[in-house]
This record gives structure tokens, C-alpha cells and sequence, in this order.
């Protein structure tokens, strides 16, 4: 981790996405800042509902018709995202900017064998007249498939989950991207096989220096993969941090209790602490802060302000328990 | 624990084939669940954890008769269930409940939260018509939800709330066992914490028997009092909770633990085939680090290993020793 270079590959300041239903409209992405520095892994952890997802397709302008996006500043390479149109932001996504999604199954298309994928993908990035094969190969030998060309005849439904994880993964790297954004990757797979999956991904980030926003809901996951930590809750980034600080003294109550609950497992814990109650209705969201209707060290204040992000610049905290005195 | 704990269910030899899923030219069917023998006892949580394709849900199935077992027996109150007719089996359906992995999916969308849980009641009889709203009502407060959500329909629930539905349905019929398959897996970290106490503390209050099906050792480990571990069909290890976790010894266990991280750091053959592996020896044989050339070629017997710990592998001992 070098010192932050003055321009961020990526940086986001006051992101809105709000979703127009009949009758009115929900806000579920609420004026997000992040920003990410090249080589840099960020991970952006949340519950369902907390808007990560929603983040994502929001900076890769994948989301649905009857969403409406906003930001202040959207900017990649320098480059405004919100200026493009459509077809000049083509050029950008799946070039420079890829998505590995969470069903890796459904990132294929069905009809079509292993070696079309790789081949359109090879091409996408180095042209037309491209020496495809070679590359593919190779690109399947990193990711840790030892006999490519048998795996390269197979159908997308022939594939293990993991098997299909691995090549989507080599796809995304073959890109060579400049920006990975990659949503609960290991999700849907098993323990040993979302291990090696995690180690693939470590190792190849390391060797390519890839910037990846990588979208979670599991801590143990973040800690393994990630310089820093973004906490979303309710369509807010609640605390912001590097991950190692996050994990020994987080200051969110949330976060406080993300981190007790995934680590009373590990411990032997006769009861788990539990967060109670749960997320709020962002068709009508309460006043203060969103998080104050589970936070058991909510004061008055809490529930009829919304806390700024207090602390440093490094790491910072949407709490009012985090003011400076 | 006592030294003759009362035995609730006893499943011996318990296969489950899939008639016409062959696999390899052999034209053997497939057998997502081969030869286990297990108990479950009085008021114990016994985990099954494994892979996805392991047998744990087929194995699950089968014991609440979901699925029709090709083999063996399932010895439960005064009889077989194994063999029994569907007609035959209603008396005992009560007392084997399940609450499923997917919440929603295992709702009728167009039923209220009231008509979910009172639907059985009536067919089981549990009691007079004039009381079932009452009951229904106990059976949230059960779950520690409020009166208001009967008129709710399942759409309108979070996932937590509704995996709570489904727990107070199953309970709603005291049930003897109650199989929780990955009952947790879908929810988020700070609603599975919720869950997980809320298993534990029906259990205890009920002195109820739980089938806990899992991917996640921890996650077994937090409620279960035994652990089986299932491979490709075959229950390779049991034992208690502290036995599995300090002393592991099938290598596959140990893999899962994470015990032998090493050993799975590059290899990708460590992945499960796509296909059953050797149907004649061990059928971690292909995956395991330690394989032996008897391992590929004799099915390994269950042996005890001490206590109540039992293991499925031709070479505990040398590995023990190791």
C-alpha cells in the first residue's frame, strides 16, 4: 500500500440512485463518496437492502429502466462517466471497467462453449486478427485449470460452480480492466472451493495490480482480499477505513456489531450477539440516522439528525459517537 | 449426556438412488446418499455438514419421506418409514417438521401469514377450531413476532421474518424433530445471529431434536452437540462437536476445517469431480493427499475412533500419528 497518488482511478462524491415506483419513488443508493486509488482493493460490505449492489451497476450503468442516477462528481481516469452517452460508455464498460458477477453460471451464455467466451473476450481486448488460442490457455492455466483444452469443448451447464468462477475469472483478467468490480464472487460456492477462489483472486490481484471494488456482504471475505473497507448500511457508506484498523477498532455501532457477529462463530461463543430489529423502510426513512432504530447506544440526537462523517481523512464515521469532543 | 441416551430415529444402511441418473458408462444409478447409518437422540442437535452434492438434503428427504430411500431402514416410534405407504405415514408426519433454506419459496404467496400457520394445525388436528387464532398468535409471540403480521402475506416480510414464520409453522405442530436445512445460509450476518439464537433457544425450551444441515462448520459448531460429515453420499466422520473440531480425522474433515490449508492451497483437482468417483474404494480417494493405492480399491469401513467418534478411512491411524 504506497501513498495515495493525487488522482484516484475512481472517485464518486454524493451518488444518488433512486428507483421510480408507481405511487412514488425510494432512494436505496444515498449520496455515496469513495474513491480508489490504482492497485487499490476496496471492499464495500453490506446486508442486502444496504445498496452495495446497487452501487455497482450504478457506476457500470447497469441498472434498470426506471432507475435515475445522480452524482456530483462520477470519475474515471479522469473522465466524467456522466458526460458519455450510451455508445461512448461502451467503450468503457467490459473494456475498462469489468464485472464479475455473483452467479457465475449465469455470466455465460448457455448456448455457446468456454472457448467462444475466451475467444470474444481475447478479441475484445486485442482486436479482431487476435492469437486467441495461446492467450486463452494461458490466461486458463492462471487461474489454476491444469488441462485447458478439454475445459475449453465444455458447455457453461458442464461446469462446476467453481469451475465456472475460475473462467469468468480469467475472462476479467485477460481483459487486463483498469477497474474490477466484482459482486459476492465466492457467494454461491462452497467453503474449500470460495477459499481457493479467494486465493486466485488474491494472487492474481498481486501479480496484475488490478484495482478491484470488490462487493460483499461477508466480512472474513473482506479481510482476506481487501486494503480498505467501506460500510454500506441502508443506501449510506456508514464507516470508511483501512481494513485492518476497521477490524480491531471499528467505531460504527454497526460495524461494531458486523464484526462481533461474524467473529462469535469463529470463537465458541455460548450466544451470539445479535443486531435486532431490521433495516428501514427507505420508502419512508426516519429522520435521523438510519441505523438509530437497531443502535442500542442511540441518543435523541440520533433520531432527529442525520450524523455527517466525522474523523480523519483515512477513516471515517457517519456517528455522532465519533464526533471530537 | 447419558451413557443410554434415548434414541429418537435410527436410520440403518439408508440409501437414496436416483433411478435413471447414471453416471460413467457403469449404467449403476447414482447414489446421492450410500449406506449410512446414523441415530438421532432426544433433544440433541445433530449437524450434517458437507459440499453441495454431498447427499445432506437427499439424506434429509429421505428420512421425512420426501424422498422414497432405495435401501435400508428408517426406524422411528414403532415403525419403519422407509416402507410405509403414504397413508401410513400420516401419523407420523407431525412430528417430523422442516424448515427449508429459502424462505419465500417456501410460502404460498397467496396465503397470509395467519392461513400459513393455521393450515396445518387443522389437518393435524391440534386443536379446536375456536382456538386456532390463538394458538396462531402464541406461535408467533413463539418467534417473537407480533400479533400483527397474520394478515401480512409473505412478500411483505424480510427474510428474517419470514424464516421465523417457517420456524413457528414447524413448532406449531410440536414436533419430535425438526430438520433445519441450511436455515440460515440466505440470511444476512446480523439476521443469521437472530436465528441461530432463536433455533437454539426453541430447542432448549422444547427439548427438541434438530436435523442441522450446513455448509458451515461454524455455524455448526455454535448450535450442534454432534456433527456428521458427509462426502459424495458416505458419512465419513461423527462425533461430538469437540471431538470434530479438536480432533479431526478424516482428511476430509480437516480440509474443511481448514486445518490442512496447505495442502488445498493449489490444488484445483481439489475440487469435487463432476462425477461420482470410484463407486469400489474410498470415494475421497481422488481428492485426498494422503491416498494410499488400498484407498482407491477397498471401501473403508466405519471404525470407532474412541468416545463417540467414528470415522470412515483406511488411514486414521497413521494420520493421527502424524
Amino acid at each position: 500500500m504506497s501513498a495515495a497518488p493525487s488522482e484516484p482511478l475512481l472517485e464518486i462524491r454524493d451518488l444518488r440512485t433512486r428507483f421510480d415506483l408507481h405511487g412514488g419513488s425510494i432512494e436505496v443508493v444515498r449520496g455515496v463518496d469513495l474513491s480508489l486509488a490504482s492497485g487499490e482493493v476496496l471492499g464495500l460490505i453490506g446486508e442486502s437492502g444496504s445498496g452495495k449492489t446497487m452501487t455497482g451497476l450504478s457506476i457500470l450503468r447497469l441498472l434498470p429502466a426506471n432507475a435515475r442516477l445522480s452524482s456530483a462528481v462520477l470519475r474515471f481516469k479522469g473522465l466524467d462517466l456522466e458526460d458519455l452517452d450510451d455508445r461512448q460508455f461502451q467503450t468503457i464498460r467490459g473494456r475498462q471497467i469489468a464485472m464479475i458477477f455473483q452467479n457465475p453460471v449465469g455470466a455465460f451464455n448457455p448456448a455457446k462453449r468456454v472457448y467462444w467466451h475466451l475467444r470474444e473476450t481475447i478479441r475484445r481486448r486485442h482486436g479482431e486478427h487476435a492469437e486467441w488460442e495461446e492467450r486463452a490457455r494461458t490466461a486458463l492455466h492462471a487461474v489454476g485449470i491444469p488441462r485447458p483444452e478439454r475445459v475449453l469443448r465444455l458447455y457453461p451447464h458442464q461446469l462446476s460452480g467453481g469451475m465456472a468462477q475460475r473462467i469468468l475469472t480469467a475472462m476479467v483478467f485477460s481483459l487486463e480492466p483498469d477497474l474490477i468490480v466484482a459482486d459476492e464472487p465466492t457467494t454461491n460456492l462452497d467453503n474449500i472451493v470460495e477459499r481457493q477462489i479467494l486465493r486466485l483472486f488474491r494472487g492474481l490481484q498481486r501479480r496484475s495490480k488490478a484495482t478491484i471494488l470488490l462487493i460483499t456482504h461477508d466480512m472474513s471475505v473482506a479481510a482476506m482480499l481487501c486494503d480498505r473497507i467501506a460500510v454500506m448500511y441502508a443506501g449510506e457508506i456508514v464507516e470508511v477505513g483501512p481494513t485492518r484498523e476497521l477490524f480491531d477498532a471499528p467505531r460504527h455501532p454497526y460495524t461494531q456489531g458486523l464484526i462481533a457477529t461474524a467473529t462469535a462463530l469463529r470463537k465458541r461463543a455460548a450466544r451470539l450477539q445479535e443486531i435486532a430489529g431490521e433495516l428501514p423502510s427507505l420508502a419512508a426513512p426516519p429522520p435521523g440516522c438510519l441505523f438509530s432504530a437497531r443502535c442500542a447506544h442511540a441518543m435523541d440526537r440520533c433520531r432527529s439528525e442525520r450524523p455527517p462523517m466525522f474523523g480523519e481523512a483515512s477513516h471515517r464515521t457517519r456517528c455522532f459517537l465519533a464526533e471530537p469532543p | 449426556m447419558s451413557a443410554a441416551p434415548d434414541i429418537l430415529l435410527r436410520l440403518e444402511s439408508l440409501s437414496v438412488a436416483f433411478p435413471g441418473v447414471r453416471h460413467g458408462g457403469d449404467g449403476r444409478h447414482f447414489r446421492a446418499v450410500d449406506d449410512v447409518t446414523l441415530e438421532m437422540r432426544a433433544g440433541e442437535v445433530l449437524g450434517l455438514v458437507g459440499e453441495s452434492g454431498s447427499g445432506k438434503t437427499t439424506l434429509a428427504k429421505a428420512l421425512l419421506r420426501l424422498y422414497r430411500p432405495s435401501e435400508g431402514r428408517i426406524l422411528f416410534r414403532d415403525a419403519d418409514l422407509a416402507h410405509l405407504s403414504e397413508r401410513a405415514l400420516r401419523p407420523y408426519r407431525r412430528d417430523l417438521q422442516m424448515v427449508f433454506q429459502d424462505p419465500l419459496s417456501s410460502f404460498n404467496p397467496r396465503q397470509t401469514v395467519f392461513e400459513a400457520l393455521s393450515v396445518p394445525m387443522r389437518l393435524h388436528r391440534i386443536c379446536p377450531r375456536t382456538k386456532i387464532a390463538r394458538e396462531v398468535e402464541a406461535a408467533l409471540a413463539r418467534v417473537g413476532l407480533p400479533a400483527a403480521f397474520c394478515d401480512r402475506f409473505p412478500h411483505e416480510l424480510s427474510g428474517g421474518q419470514l424464516q421465523r414464520v417457517a420456524i413457528g409453522r414447524a413448532l406449531t405442530l410440536s414436533p419430535r424433530l425438526l430438520v433445519a436445512d441450511e436455515a440460515v445460509s440466505k440470511l444476512d450476518v446480523s439476521i443469521r445471529a437472530q436465528i441461530l439464537n432463536l433455533l437454539k433457544d426453541v430447542q432448549e425450551a422444547n427439548r427438541l431434536s434438530i436435523l442441522f444441515i450446513t455448509h458451515d462448520l461454524h455455524v455448526a459448531r455454535y448450535l450442534c452437540h454432534r456433527i456428521g460429515v458427509m462426502y459424495f453420499g458416505r458419512l465419513v466422520e461423527l462425533g461430538t462437536t469437540e471431538e470434530i473440531f479438536t480432533a479431526p480425522r478424516h482428511p476430509y474433515t480437516r480440509t474443511l476445517l481448514g486445518t490442512l490449508d496447505e495442502e488445498v492451497a493449489d490444488a484445483s483437482e481439489a475440487e469435487p469431480p463432476a462425477a461420482p468417483p470410484s463407486e469400489t474404494g474410498c470415494r475421497y480417494a481422488s481428492r485426498c493427499p494422503h491416498a494410499a493405492p488400498r484407498c482407491a480399491e477397498i471401501h473403508p469401513v466405519t471404525e470407532l475412533v474412541g468416545g463417540q467418534h467414528t470415522v470412515a478411512c483406511h488411514l486414521w491411524r497413521e494420520l493421527a500419528d502424524a
